[in-house]
């Protein structure tokens, strides 16, 4: 469980980015995040993992222990993230970058267990043919599949994904999807931000709908009012075939 | 792996005989001018080179940029200006400046610090600013560029000054990059530099690795970067200073040699550190071989040497990758 608690980030004395933010995030389920662009997600995202240190009174709880409190290791060790762009300019392969998400484990001495965990991430995901692969050489939704696995790999039972769906192809995507309902029926947490409304609705438990840093609306992501919510903060309308959303002009 | 490591230790054996046998009046082996002369010469050029080299390999890699060197970031021209400027306040008509490394390390890491937080200051402010370091390479190449010529002008200051009470020109050539006259002393100063940085680069070497994923990434996967960074740019400052303060810059070893070190070695940077440091001392001790042959008896400043093949083969090789 993550309590997020009256939060506040502040770009500057006079933007705020997060404004007074509480939301919970239960254990064992698929948490969506959505919000018009700017509205604040990847800021609460990087909260969550400790990116941004909330100052002042608020606070951030992981299983009723405030986040301030753990140290790096342990904090590694609970929550995995990943960003949602990636750049790196050096031509390290597939397996060298998904092995770095044991690095709490290896620290740049990888045994027998931590190359096992690396393989089965990217059977996980998919992509055992591009482990020898350099990452210079691959596609978007390649480099996003390998942070994917990187993350898997790290053993952590929370996972805070940046929109993980946005370079990927339809069929990664469905797959992505069954796959995250999978880990949580085992008992692993997912914070996702994601851009396709009608997705989010379909396969994840709790919606936040996340506007100017506030949260707008907050519950199942089943709850009729779910749809109203989004329909009324993007303006948009839906069609009941399905859920899909559609400029109402 | 193994192959080219054997291969560039052949090269750089054959640079340091050459450097060694060669002298301004051709091949000629004699004992006294090579322990005297030429053999303080070579080594001190070869671990300049290393130095210099291995700084550009580790910056590269910390501003995840090919281009991120200490002569493109201001590192250099901030040690040389320290030099200058401590030449300028503390040296006499006869004595020449004391542990110019001092100034020069210090100078370096000044530099470099006041590019990376030009940038930071105006990348983020206030709490978002809790992620540390700078993740625009674009802005610290940039503000480097300026840095470069505010420090250069500086630094040109400091020379005309000092002409006029008459020990400009020594340090003009100093700064230029010279190998002329160095003593055993020189030698065993830059060895030390250079081996005292080395050896903690390659322990920190794998953590800079994972942090080319991302400064963001990297913090979540529980490295501590801002620690991390702050050690690599002492390491940089260090290998610049002791570099600098024996032999002036060496313009482009730190772009070209760990640049020939990427394309040919795997991408980790302990790899590509020990073959940019064999890289830069065997360009170096060839440059300063060219230095003093070339227009013989004339000693020709070393830098001069290093731009002339370093700018062609850095835009040739630009072109090559290109087109591959």
């Amino acid at each position: 469980m993550i309590n997020v608690n009256n939060l506040t980030i502040k770009l500057n004395v006079k933007t705020e980015i997060l404004s007074r933010i509480s939301v919970d995030f239960e254990q064992a389920k698929i948490h969506a995040v959505v919000g018009p662009n700017g509205s604040g997600k990847t800021t609460l995202l990087k909260s969550i993992v400790g990116i941004y240190e909330p100052t002042g009174k608020e606070t951030i709880k992981l299983n009723g222990r405030c986040l301030k409190d753990f140290n790096q290791f342990e904090r590694s060790l609970a929550i995995s993230y990943v960003e949602s762009q990636h750049s790196c300019p050096f031509a390290y392969t597939v397996r060298d970058v998904i092995s770095w998400g044991r690095w709490i484990h290896h620290r740049g001495r990888p045994t027998a267990d931590d190359k096992n965990a690396v393989e089965k991430a990217a059977d996980t995901m998919g992509i055992t043919s591009l482990l020898d692969r350099a990452i210079t050489t691959l596609s978007t939704g390649e480099l996003k599949k390998t942070h994917l696995a990187l993350s898997l790999s790290s053993g952590a039972r929370y996972f805070v994904w940046d929109e993980p769906f946005a370079p990927l192809d339809l069929k990664s995507s469905a797959a992505l999807a069954e796959l995250i309902k999978r880990l949580t029926l085992e008992g692993a947490t997912f914070i996702i931000s994601c851009h396709d409304l009608a997705m989010a609705l379909r396969f994840t438990d709790k919606l936040s709908l996340l506007s100017s840093g506030q949260i707008r609306w907050h519950g199942s992501s089943l709850d009729p009012e779910a749809i109203s919510a989004i329909e009324r903060e993007f303006n948009v309308k839906s069609r009941r075939d399905g859920i899909y959303f559609s400029d109402p002009s | 792996m193994n192959r080219l490591f054997l291969n560039s230790i052949i090269f750089l054996t054959v640079a340091l005989i050459l450097g060694l046998a060669i002298g301004a009046g051709g091949f000629r082996v004699d004992s006294d001018i090579i322990w005297s002369i030429r053999g303080p010469r070579v080594l001190t050029a070869a671990f300049a080179g290393a130095a210099t080299a291995a700084a550009g390999a580790l910056s590269q890699s910390l501003f995840r940029n090919s281009l991120a060197t200490p002569s493109v970031i201001g590192t250099e021209a901030g040690a040389s200006f320290a030099l200058a400027f401590a030449s300028l306040i503390l040296s006499t008509q006869d004595s020449l400046l004391e542990a110019p490394a001092v100034y020069s390390t210090v100078g370096a890491a000044l530099a470099t610090l006041a590019s990376i937080s030009l940038v930071s200051a105006s990348v983020s402010s206030g709490k978002i600013q809790a992620s540390g370091s700078p993740d625009s390479t674009p802005q610290l190449l940039l503000g480097g560029f300026a840095l470069n010529a505010l420090l250069a002008s500086g630094t040109a200051l400091c020379i005309s000054v000092l002409m006029e009470r008459g020990t400009g020109l020594s340090l003009y050539h100093w700064l230029m990059g010279s190998f002329t006259a160095r003593t055993w002393s020189d030698a065993l100063g830059i060895m030390a530099g250079f081996v005292l940085c080395i050896i903690p680069s390659w322990f920190l070497a794998p953590t800079v690795d994972v942090m080319s994923v991302g400064n963001d990434t990297a913090r979540s996967l529980g490295i501590n970067v801002k620690g991390s960074y702050v050690k690599t740019l002492i390491l940089i400052a260090v290998l610049i200073g002791s570099a600098i303060s024996c032999a002036g810059a060496l313009p482009f070893i730190g772009l070209v040699a760990p640049h020939m070190a990427r394309v040919l070695s795997k991408p980790q940077l302990r790899s590509v550190l020990v073959l940019s440091s064999i890289f830069g001392a065997t360009l170096t001790v060839l440059a300063d071989l060219a230095a003093r042959t070339v227009r013989a008896p004339v000693d020709m400043d070393v830098g001069i040497i290093t731009t002339l093949i370093g700018a062609p083969y850095f835009l040739w090789l630009l072109r090559r990758r290109e087109v591959a």
